[in-house]
């Protein structure tokens, strides 16, 4: 149920001075007013609720920082939205990794679905989401909803990094960012008490950079956890890292950013001795989204275009991104997307 | 190219002309197009009947042919973020030409940039080489469009020293009403694009400026003077000149728009003040430092506290303060006027006590923050968006206030544009005979009166229906 | 009565018609002389007018000219006549500024001066002078000529050309309007621009009557330099930037740069550079003769310098560096359109006598510009061509 009252009250504070259109990647993309955090507050506060605009926001929050007046456009987004029945059944499916698993293999069998095509295109090969705690762990390893299933070699990686030194339980599931974003908020409640529960008091060390920051505000929904993202949990906790010759770029995910979390990859790859070669801006839009990779693909792809030419002017093939939404958008690319854990 | 006499009401069929020529993704229509229908000036709010964005200059100019020649009124826009409602979409029958996506960089050449006139100010300078920088930056420089800075002749607070956005333009490419295209400029006699700098879009459209470049200062320097008085603080800027400086930069913050800073995301930590002077001086290093002490003397004497930033961090934080002065308005209202009126640098102090009465009798807060060495002042006058009353109220101090520095030898508007906002002063600046001049020229180059209509230059006010529009197309003398 | 055609008849009609002719001739004269003082015209290498007037007052200027439309009598605007620019005008009535000559303001508070069209460059220096201020040219004629010329100096570099320099003025256009346009602040939004289209128009669009001009403080100290051309770079690059920067080419090969610091005496005491030094303010050469102006792109004033003086086939060529301007002599003019399809940048004839066309663009903005301004095109006809010749 789309919140219109809570989305104009927020919006009361935008004074439409424009300065979050250059920082907007739709609007980068599209250079159109329909696609620009102004142009979608300014049909949240018309009620135009079904404005394009407003389904092809990526939820990257660039806006929040560019606004001088304070505007928490997120949250705007949050509430004007109304998730569509391709958008909750696709909510459940990430909810379930083993049903996220099953649901891939019958995308690339060729489903006959829009967001089936897309998932087939854009996917690596599924595997079995993996399954794995020590007995009385003292500490969850969180490995979000795309990581079990496709990126299994990271997620054990990571199992049995932390290992050498923790007794660990390994969480697949779904941290509600996707259904939070496109305005399942109810339900994004659910989901976040339903983790908080199955934590049980346990510091989480989430993988994914996205999850992590999300999964830091649920404070604001009202549940407390202990979360700490991989690369924030190895530097704070300074963890032994190995030594890795190697040249690569660094992206930054969008929510990891505005957690301030991006510092850490830094300060972990410069403990391991990695040549980074530094894109311009390496807070560039990778066009993922999480869902919006599915459900928006003409925009996505163009919003690819983009980051794909800055990471290419770094001259590197390999790119750091702790988050697997955007490690897909850079595997679309053409580049080989890894995550810290990979390193270890 | 066409030959047309007059245009033809009659037979077209614009919305599936206008999709021919763009493609269907790129025309907006419906309650869409409304995000288009207004700007930076957000006391009025239009709705466009169409909305183009053309990818290209042979778009844009088949786009202007056709719609000139069945009679179709035309908005060009860029970012949207004029502060005089230059591309507000008055009367519901313009069709907004965006030109967003002619936002490329063509070439760049010695001192010369050539790029499109919907590319953001900021990346001028990005685009251009290290040692070079793109002078003219309004406050909104992160997303102004060029286009719309050549329209405005956008100012910024490097005014000063290296001009404003006029001075910055060698070359233009230009489309007529008729979709015929020139380049125009970049000769010593007989420059062709003088005219179009703050023309408002009324001329013609640009679809290419060419701008010049300066190689960047040595050094940087910025001395901050705190005074208790605001005549003072007045003085001091003319002084600063009398001592042979030729500062960078002159900005002026007074009592109230410190306030509004220090309460916001801004906060730079300024000293408590009556009024403070940032000035900013750059060149030569040794120039520099003469010029620094030669500002901090003039201050001292002038009884105003010095303060000299003693990191980048820190002058960074000084000057994000006084960028932000505008947007910081926002703890106090969303919602607030924007004036722009100039005067003569020795006025200063005395308009800015008429200021101070004004606000008194109409009951309205407004901050001073300004391009001191210019002597264009901005008020800020917040009002209660809910309210038209607090609107009406808060534009009439605002009149007072153009009138207040019209008297003093003043300018209704130095870099913000007359639009919609200070079209009615018009009639006031100019006399009946040299409005005619102006209609002159207007008629020359748009004898059919489609080109961003009654912006800048209006006869009789639009129909609109709207109480805000029928207020400000008052002529001045008139009842309301 | 019949009229046979008898030699006493003859003559008679001859006579009636010679009357007729001056009474027509007179006519319009007298009539000038009743709104203006009127003169013998104007016989020069660069304009030829029958009769010249001599205004007091602005008003007089808008009466003459609004006279002049209303009766289809060409004008041709003049002053001191120090730097005539374009083909030759032939009109009928020189309008002479000289009478207007007062500097009526000079404000050091807000750093502009205020002259009338016919205030000579040198008494508005000596003017300023006295406060310690400056304007940064070293034209030698008239403030309007100035402004109509567009003068382009060394000084360019830095402070740029009148295009930049001038505020705002009062104007009339050819039928006899004045016109205040712009003003004298900094800084102007506030409707069209028309005094800076007037800028460098050489009174074709319109005349000035009084002009705002931004002004300076004069620097404490001016050095100048001489040196090598290999040193443009570092000269505009570097840290310490000249106000006035030129290269002088010649045809047999040589080159000379010259530059002049300006600033305070403690800054400027030790320059490092290896430009040969001396204090006081050096000038590019003047050219004479036959000229040539090409608008360079701005920075690039001494490649196009060089290129332009062997495709002219020219003597001496001037890059004023920073104003796009760079002016050169030659013998004649044989090879302007060759030039100007060789560069690629407009080529100008600037002085002398030349049987083509003189500025090799017509843009239609201009002829707009004219039809708004000079609706019965009486100013300067000839000066600027709407068409191909």
């Amino acid at each position: 149920m789309a919140d219109l009252k809570l989305a104009q009250q927020l919006s009361l504070k935008c004074v439409h001075c424009g300065f979050c259109l250059e920082v907007c990647p739709t609007y980068r993309a599209t250079r159109s007013e329909v696609h620009s955090p102004r142009g979608r507050i300014a049909a949240v506060v018309s009620g135009a609720l079904t404005s394009s605009g407003i389904e092809t926001c990526v939820y990257c929050r660039k806006c929040e920082e560019a606004c001088p007046s304070g505007v928490e456009f997120g949250e705007i987004m949050s509430a004007a939205r109304r998730p569509s029945l391709e958008q909750i059944m696709v909510h459940r499916i990430l909810e379930d990794p083993l049903r996220l698993y099953n649901a891939a293999r019958l995308a690339k069998m060729g489903l006959p679905l829009q967001v089936a095509r897309r998932v087939a295109q854009i996917t690596p090969e599924p595997t079995l989401p993996p399954e794995y705690s020590d007995p009385d762990p003292e500490l969850i390893l969180f490995a979000g909803c795309i990581a079990p299933v496709f990126f299994t070699s990271t997620v054990l990686r990571a199992l049995g990094f932390l290992r050498q030194r923790y007794r660990v339980r390994l969480i697949n599931a779904c941290c509600g960012l996707a259904h939070y974003a496109e305005g399942e908020r109810e339900r994004a409640l659910t989901v976040a008490q339903r983790l908080g529960d199955a934590a049980q008091g346990k510091p989480i060390v989430s993988l994914p950079s996205n999850c992590s920051s999300h999964m830091k505000a649920f404070r604001q929904l009202g549940v407390e956890v202990e979360v700490y993202d991989f690369p924030e949990f190895v530097e704070l906790m300074r963890l032994p890292l190995p030594k890795k010759q190697l040249g690569l770029t660094v992206h930054e995910p969008c929510h990891a950013r505005l957690a301030g979390l991006n510092r850490y990859v830094h300060s972990a790859l410069e403990r391991m001795g990695v040549q980074v070669v530094e894109m311009a801006d390496p807070t560039l839009e990778c066009g993922a989204g999480g869902g919006y990779i599915f459900e928006q693909p003409e925009l996505s792809d163009e919003i690819m275009e983009a980051k794909k030419k800055e990471v290419a002017a770094t001259g590197c093939d390999t790119v750091v991104s702790t988050n697997f939404a955007c490690s897909l958008a850079l595997m679309r690319m053409g580049f080989t997307p890894i995550h810290l854990a990979d390193l270890l | 190219m066409f030959i047309w006499n007059s245009c033809d009401v009659v037979v077209v069929d614009v919305r599936r002309e206008v999709e021919e020529i763009v493609g269907a993704r790129w025309v907006v229509e419906g309650e869409d197009a409304a995000l288009f229908g207004f700007d930076a000036f957000t006391a009025v709010k239009g709705r466009p009947r169409l909305v183009a964005l053309p990818a290209d200059e042979e778009q844009t100019v088949r786009l202007i042919a056709l719609l000139y020649r069945s009679c179709t009124p035309m908005v060009f826009r860029g970012s949207g973020t004029s502060l005089s409602g230059s591309t507000v979409a008055l009367t519901g029958e313009e069709v907004v030409v965006s030109l967003t996506r002619l936002n490329r960089v063509y070439s760049c050449e010695g001192l010369e940039i050539e790029v499109g006139p919907g590319l953001a100010n900021v990346l001028v300078t990005r685009h251009a080489p290290h040692d070079l920088f793109y002078a003219p930056d309004p406050s909104s420089y992160t997303v102004c469009s060029i286009g719309g800075n050549v329209s405005h002749d956008s100012g910024g607070i490097h005014v000063p020293k290296y001009g404003s956005t006029f001075n910055s333009v060698v070359k233009l490419r230009v489309a007529l009403c008729d979709g015929s295209v020139e380049d125009v400029g970049g000769t010593p006699y007989f420059n062709g694009a003088n005219i179009f700098v703050g023309s408002e879009g009324s001329l013609g459209a640009v679809l290419r400026a060419t701008l010049r470049l300066h190689p960047r200062p040595e050094t940087s320097r910025t001395v901050l003077g705190a005074f208790q008085d605001v005549a003072s603080t007045a003085r001091a800027v003319s002084a600063v000149y009398e001592e042979g400086v030729i500062p960078a930069a002159v900005e002026m913050m007074d009592r109230n728009s410190i306030d509004v800073v220090e309460k916001s995301r801004y906060k730079a930590g300024y000293p408590d003040c009556a009024a403070l002077l940032l000035v900013e001086c750059d060149g030569y290093t040794p120039q520099v430092e003469e010029e620094v002490r030669r500002v901090r003397l003039v201050f001292e004497r002038l009884g105003g506290k010095v303060m000299v930033p003693e990191n980048p961090a820190e002058n960074s934080r000084l000057w994000l303060g006084r960028k932000g002065a505008f947007p910081a308005m926002g703890v106090v209202s969303p919602a607030y006027l924007t004036l722009d009126s100039i005067v003569p640098r020795t006025e200063l102090a005395s308009v800015l006590e008429e200021v101070g009465r004004i606000a008194e009798r109409y009951g309205v807060m407004v901050a001073n923050v300004f391009h001191a060495a210019d002597g264009n002042l901005h008020p800020l006058i917040p009002y209660n968006p809910e309210s038209p009353k607090s609107l009406e109220n808060a534009l009439r101090a605002g009149w007072e206030i153009v009138e207040a520095s019209m008297k003093r030898g003043g300018v209704p508007s130095g870099e913000h544009g007359v639009g919609i906002e200070k079209a009615r002063f018009m009639h006031q600046y100019y006399s009946q005979s040299e409005l005619e001049v102006l209609w002159r020229i207007k008629r020359a180059f748009d004898p059919d009166r489609l080109l961003n209509p009654y912006k800048m230059l209006y006869e009789n006010p639009p129909e609109t229906g709207d109480r805000v529009v029928s207020l400000l197309y008052t002529k001045p003398w008139e009842a309301e | 009565m019949y009229l046979g055609w008898s030699p006493s008849n003859i003559a008679q009609t001859v006579c009636l018609l010679c009357g007729f002719l001056v009474l027509v001739f007179v006519d319009w004269s007298d009539d000038l002389a009743r709104l203006v003082e009127v003169r013998d015209g104007l016989n020069v290498s660069w304009a030829k007018t029958e009769v010249n007037v001599y205004p007091e007052d602005y008003g007089q200027v808008a009466s003459v000219l609004g006279f002049a439309s209303a009766n289809n009598l060409s004008v041709y605007p003049f002053c001191m006549g120090t730097n005539p620019v374009g083909p030759t005008v032939k009109a009928k009535i020189g309008l002479v500024f000289s009478r207007l000559n007062s500097v009526l303001e000079v404000s050091p508070e807000n750093l502009y001066v205020s002259a009338q069209s016919g205030c000579p460059l040198t008494s508005l220096s000596a003017e300023l002078d006295k406060r310690g201020l400056y304007l940064p040219t070293d034209y030698t004629g008239s403030m309007g000529g100035w402004a109509s010329t567009n003068a382009v100096s060394a000084y360019s570099t830095w402070y740029g050309m009148p295009r930049e320099l001038v505020l705002g003025a009062k104007i009339c256009t050819g039928d006899g309007v004045l016109v205040s346009s712009g003003s004298k602040t900094t800084k102007f939004s506030s409707g069209y621009k028309v005094w800076k289209s007037l800028i460098g128009s050489l009174g074709w669009l319109g005349v000035f009557v009084e002009l705002y001009c931004r002004v300076y403080p004069k620097p404490e100290v001016f050095v100048s330099g001489v040196g090598d051309t290999s040193l443009l770079n570092t000269l505009l690059r570097g840290a310490l930037r000249p106000l006035c920067v030129w290269v002088v080419f010649e045809a047999g090969g040589r080159e000379a740069l010259g530059a002049v610091f300006g600033g305070y005496a403690s800054a400027l005491k030790r320059i490092n550079t290896s430009l040969r030094l001396s204090e006081g303010i050096l000038k590019p050469p003047t050219l004479e003769g036959n000229i040539v102006t090409v608008a360079s792109k701005k920075g690039l004033e001494s490649e196009y310098a060089k290129r332009a003086l062997s495709a002219l086939k020219g003597d001496v060529a001037i890059a004023y560096v920073g104003s796009g301007v760079v002016r050169l002599s030659v013998k004649d003019f044989s090879y302007v359109e060759k030039a100007r399809r060789l560069l690629g940048v407009p080529i100008i004839v600037e002085r002398g006598d030349y049987n083509g066309d003189y500025w090799g663009y017509h843009p239609a903005v201009l002829k707009k510009l004219k039809q708004a301004l000079d609706p019965k095109g009486v100013l300067s006809p000839g000066k600027f061509c709407l068409g191909h010749p």
